[in-house]
């Protein structure tokens, strides 16, 4: 028992002897985590960020002070109190915020938990606490926040140059960079709150495989007989167009959906008119007939041969894409409104066009971005539950 | 061969019935005119003054050879075209002679000062020297020139401010009427042309219309078949604003418009006095140029050109030679750019510093020379081909003439403004107006990126044909087992970029140019080697190698320029022309140039998949169109 405290804690093991820890503290005034939350109910549990009523960077950073003020002289409970001010960032709309995660780092005393010779070095020197801080820069990575070199001081004189979380800390500074634009669909930071321009992006993103499409914003209000008044999104390309018009008169065209696409943690119900799909032409000419180059006396612009006739992206296996909308009320007026507007914009091929609307439940809300009321009643009514 | 013979003739009924005979012997009229009676004979004589000075040349051509530039492609060397084509004595002293009077009269200051081609006292000086409608037959008071002699007068045009608007006239409007035109059209519209009353005006482009087989100018045919209604826009129509009359290419049968290369074109005369012609002038620019729009106009049915819906025929032989005469003009600014260069640089030398004689100026000087040697050479090589061999194909090789003197022209502009520097600052200064004259033959009609495409494709059409077996069995390899082996040791000197030389081109030429001779050798065989790499690789699907189609065209451009240059500096040396040794000297150094960019781009097309800058060039591409432009951040950003 003795060795391993003294492999813990080593030299200044014979300061512990003369602490004493006063019996009327408690011992546990911080969640750890949700888990013991669930398991051991029948503790009553403070949690003194739960009351904050005006939840905001200034009211969390002064909730970090209020901890550093009551005791700083024996400054103890660090870690309970930053796993559970980790667990509520969210709430204060703090979690992207670099300058408060380096509060809370701050809350640790410096040079305490620097190991002193080779065995804790080797040993990880305070465990529980650098594993706290480990958890804080998971955290930081989890939601983006690249740290600053600051933040290596910081641990540098907390836990020293052996320390894991600087350890952590350096891989984080090597990949996270890295990682910040690898996103092949980079999406504004941060990001719209507005419903209509999440919806705009999200059509953006999905009609971006076609290089000629075209982004068109409708009003419903526009068609006379619409019920609803609310904007569309329409992507529809030159190419699309040009399918549609080729659709045979015979076959109906639908519109689907509402299907769902993410942003980031937001998602958009968009919908897509969808034809028949094409028969597909497998049929290609030899690439060794070198014989049958052929040469053009007239054109200025650089010849293209294909072997094969490869269909467009939108000819997909279950049917051709013909356009994609998203409207701000998903409701099968505001779509019918839609098909209106894309007949009068150089479609008039849907005006003698069976069109079969196939829409599953949709939901009035076009989008679940929840604004801080509606999340803070959320959880209070569940908190009510419990 | 040529041989000329000038006869004085006698008003003999014998020469007048021979002479009319051969005028009606391209005719499409009814046969009926032939046996007209002598008093009709002696009617049509009053009308041509100059009977009597007319030159027969009896035309011996050669017969026709395979076509050089594409067969290099296949490694085949036509050695007889290292000796350069030339004129007979006689010949060439008719034409020295004439080109002597011409630029006289061209540097006359009533002649200088004109600034529009619209200038009717202009065009009828020029008339009267006969330098309008130089092929044209000679019973409409053209010149009937080769195409050497053609070379040289256009030349001598281009000297002119307005050289470049006088090229369109002859080479486009006079050439498709003496070409294709019946012998009504040419009587009307043709002869009046050549006496300099009127001007022609060609119009082909559409703006935006890449294909010109894809054309938006339509015209149907009425009913009664006499007439047919034009509709549609031409732009860039060149002289399009004192033109008389315009000739006009429209698709007349849509259902083949696109698809099929032939049976869609027409052409038509246009007199630009017919209702519902309207022009809008193009400004500001260097030379006059309109779009002209077609509203419902009424064309009557004989002012069609050659057969309806055949004009695809008329395009392809008018723009060929047209292309060729680009050489001459570009020559002519290049020669008056080297010309000012020297004197300016003779200007700012003194006593003390003689500034004429530091290298610094002679190697521009030197370049500038060799630059305009090769380019000359290159478009007389071109024409003798024409004229010495009877209906030669000279499609590529024109298409290099255009490419090869409009660049070397460029090239010269920018080392004139390099060294002339701040003179230049101002707009009229001689070094700025010529770069800018420049930048017209490089920006009007066909662009010498589209002309290398076309160089490119029309090689390895040949090429296709000739090596398909071959290609087949090199795409094969599991198929042709012990071919691919063989070809280990057969083609290893090639992949060690150490081809054998084996084209013994030095015995054709004189012996100081067997050194140079033998970097053509290497430069022929990279080709060869280049293009074999392109067909089994890609296969087929080569068209759509836009880089190495582009490599491939500058390699055969090189190719053919040593073979210009080494051909004619061989003959000037053997023959003795004054200054032959400078001759071999720039020929040297082009050949020396050539070959260190022939290795280059054939490295570059093999190794086209691993180190070559065309694919990572492609890939980078790849990424400004998907970003929608530049998309790198800029020198100083950082975000940690």
């Amino acid at each position: 028992m003795f060795v391993k405290r003294l492999i813990r804690q080593g030299v200044s093991i014979h300061k512990l002897k003369t602490k004493s820890v006063p019996e009327n503290f408690p011992k546990r005034c911080f969640q750890i985590s949700s888990t013991q939350f669930e398991e051991n109910k029948s503790i009553k549990i403070r949690d003194p960020f739960e009351d904050v009523k005006d939840k905001n960077k200034d009211t969390y950073l002064q909730m970090i002070n209020i901890f550093l003020d009551r005791d700083h002289v024996y400054r103890r409970g660090h870690v309970e109190f930053i796993y559970a001010a980790l667990k509520h960032m969210k709430d204060f709309g703090v979690h992207r915020d670099l300058e408060v995660y380096r509060s809370l780092i701050d809350v640790l005393p410096k040079g305490k938990f620097v190991p002193q010779n080779i065995i804790q070095a080797e040993f990880m020197h305070y465990p529980k606490q650098q594993q706290c801080i480990i958890d804080l820069l998971s955290q930081m990575e989890e939601n983006h926040v690249l740290p600053d070199f600051g933040m290596e001081d910081q641990l540098l004189a907390i836990f020293g140059k052996r320390g894991y979380p600087v350890r952590r800390y350096w891989r984080m500074m090597y990949w996270m960079p890295k990682w910040k634009y690898a996103s092949p669909f980079p999406l504004p930071d941060p990001l719209p709150k507005d419903t209509y321009e999440l919806a705009k992006l999200a059509i953006e993103r999905i009609s971006n495989v076609d290089a000629t499409n075209q982004i068109t914003i409708y009003q419903t209000g526009d068609i006379t007989d619409s019920v609803d008044d609310t904007w569309i999104v329409s992507g529809q390309s030159a190419t699309q167009k040009c399918l549609l018009s080729e659709n045979d008169p015979k076959d109906p065209v639908f519109v689907e959906g509402p299907f769902s696409v993410f942003l980031h943690g937001n998602y958009i119900y968009y919908f897509t008119l969808r034809g028949k799909a094409r028969p597909y032409d497998n049929s290609y000419q030899d690439p060794d007939e070198v014989d049958k180059i052929e040469a053009n006396f007239f054109t200025y612009k650089p010849p293209i041969k294909s072997i094969v006739k490869t269909p467009t992206v939108h000819e997909q296996e279950d049917g051709v894409i013909y356009a994609v909308c998203a409207t701000g009320t998903s409701s099968k007026d505001s779509l019918l409104s839609w098909i209106r507007h894309l007949e009068r914009d150089g479609n008039s091929v849907l005006g003698s066009l069976p069109i079969v609307f196939t829409l599953r439940t949709s939901n009035r809300e076009i989008a679940t971005v929840e604004t801080e009321d509606q999340r803070r009643e959320k959880e209070n009514t569940q908190i009510g539950d419990r | 061969m040529f041989s000329l013979r000038f006869k004085k003739a006698s008003l003999n009924q014998y020469l007048l019935k021979k002479t009319l005979q051969r005028l009606y012997a391209t005719s499409i009229k009814p046969i009926e005119k032939e046996s007209t009676s002598d008093e009709e004979f002696n009617r049509e004589l009053k009308k041509y003054d100059r009977l009597t000075n007319i030159a027969t040349r009896t035309r011996e051509k050669k017969p026709q050879r395979e076509p050089f530039v594409k067969n290099l492609l296949i490694g085949q060397f036509d050695r007889e075209i290292l000796t350069f084509p030339e004129m007979e004595l006689e010949e060439v002293r008719n034409v020295e002679e004439a080109v002597e009077k011409l630029s006289q009269v061209l540097q006359q200051r009533h002649m200088v000062n004109v600034n529009s081609i619209g200038n009717k006292n202009f065009r009828q000086n020029l008339a009267d020297h006969r330098a309008i409608g130089l092929q044209s037959s000679q019973f409409l008071d053209g010149r009937e020139c080769c195409p050497m002699e053609l070379m040289r007068f256009l030349d001598t045009l281009s000297e002119h401010k307005l050289g470049n608007s006088l090229l369109h006239n002859e080479m486009l409007g006079v050439q498709t009427l003496n070409k294709f035109a019946d012998d009504n059209l040419k009587k009307k519209y043709l002869h009046s042309v050549i006496k300099g009353e009127q001007l022609s005006a060609f119009a082909m482009h559409e703006i935006d219309v890449m294909d010109i087989l894809k054309m938006n100018t339509t015209a149907v045919l009425s009913d009664d078949k006499k007439y047919w209604t034009l509709n549609g826009t031409k732009s860039l129509v060149v002289n399009g604003i004192s033109a008389d009359f315009v000739i006009v290419f429209a698709i007349t049968d849509k259902a083949h418009a696109g698809h099929d290369e032939s049976n869609s074109l027409t052409a038509f005369v246009v007199d630009k006095s017919t209702s519902g012609v309207s022009w809008k002038k193009i400004e500001p620019s260097n030379i006059e140029m309109a779009d002209i729009t077609f509203d419902n106009v009424q064309v009557p049915a004989e002012n069609v050109i050659g057969k309806v819906h055949q004009a695809d025929k008329i395009l392809r032989s008018i723009i060929g030679d047209f292309r060729l005469s680009a050489g001459p003009a570009c020559n002519a600014i290049s020669r008056r750019m080297v010309q000012n260069l020297f004197k300016h640089i003779a200007e700012l030398s003194t006593t003390e510093y003689n500034l004429a004689d530091t290298d610094a100026m002679k190697s521009k000087l030197g370049q500038v020379a060799m630059e305009l040697y090769a380019a000359e050479s290159v478009t007389y090589l071109t024409a003798g081909l024409q004229d010495w061999y009877d209906e030669q194909d000279v499609e590529v090789e024109s298409a290099i003439v255009k490419v090869f003197t409009s660049e070397a022209a460029y090239r010269i502009s920018t080392i004139c403004l390099d060294l002339v520097g701040q003179h230049a600052t101002t707009t009229n200064h001689w070094a700025r107006q010529a770069h800018e004259e420049i930048l017209d033959y490089l920006t009007v009609h066909e662009t010498n990126e589209s002309q290398r495409m076309f160089m490119a494709l029309n090689g390895l059409q040949h090429a296709g044909i000739n090596l398909a077996a071959k290609i087949k069995r090199i795409r094969n390899p599991f198929f042709n087992a012990t071919y691919s082996l063989m070809r280990i040791f057969t083609e290893h000197r090639q992949n060690e970029d150490k081809p054998k030389l084996d084209l013994e081109l030095n015995a054709h030429l004189h012996p100081s140019l067997s050194d140079p001779s033998k970097q053509l050798e290497y430069c022929v065989k990279r080709l060869e080697f280049g293009t074999e790499r392109l067909l089994a690789r890609h296969g087929i699907e080569c068209i759509n190698k836009h880089a190495d189609l582009r490599r491939l065209a500058d390699i055969m451009i090189d190719c053919y320029v040593c073979t210009a240059v080494l051909a004619r500096s061989s003959r000037s040396y053997c023959i003795g022309l004054q200054f032959a040794d400078y001759e071999v000297l720039a020929a040297s150094i082009y050949c020396n140039i050539a070959m260190e960019r022939v290795r280059t781009e054939v490295r570059n097309l093999y190794f086209t998949e691993y180190k070559a800058t065309d694919r990572n060039y492609i890939a980078f591409g790849k990424r400004v169109v998907q970003s929608k432009g530049y998309c790198l951040t800029n020198a100083i950003s950082r975000f940690f």
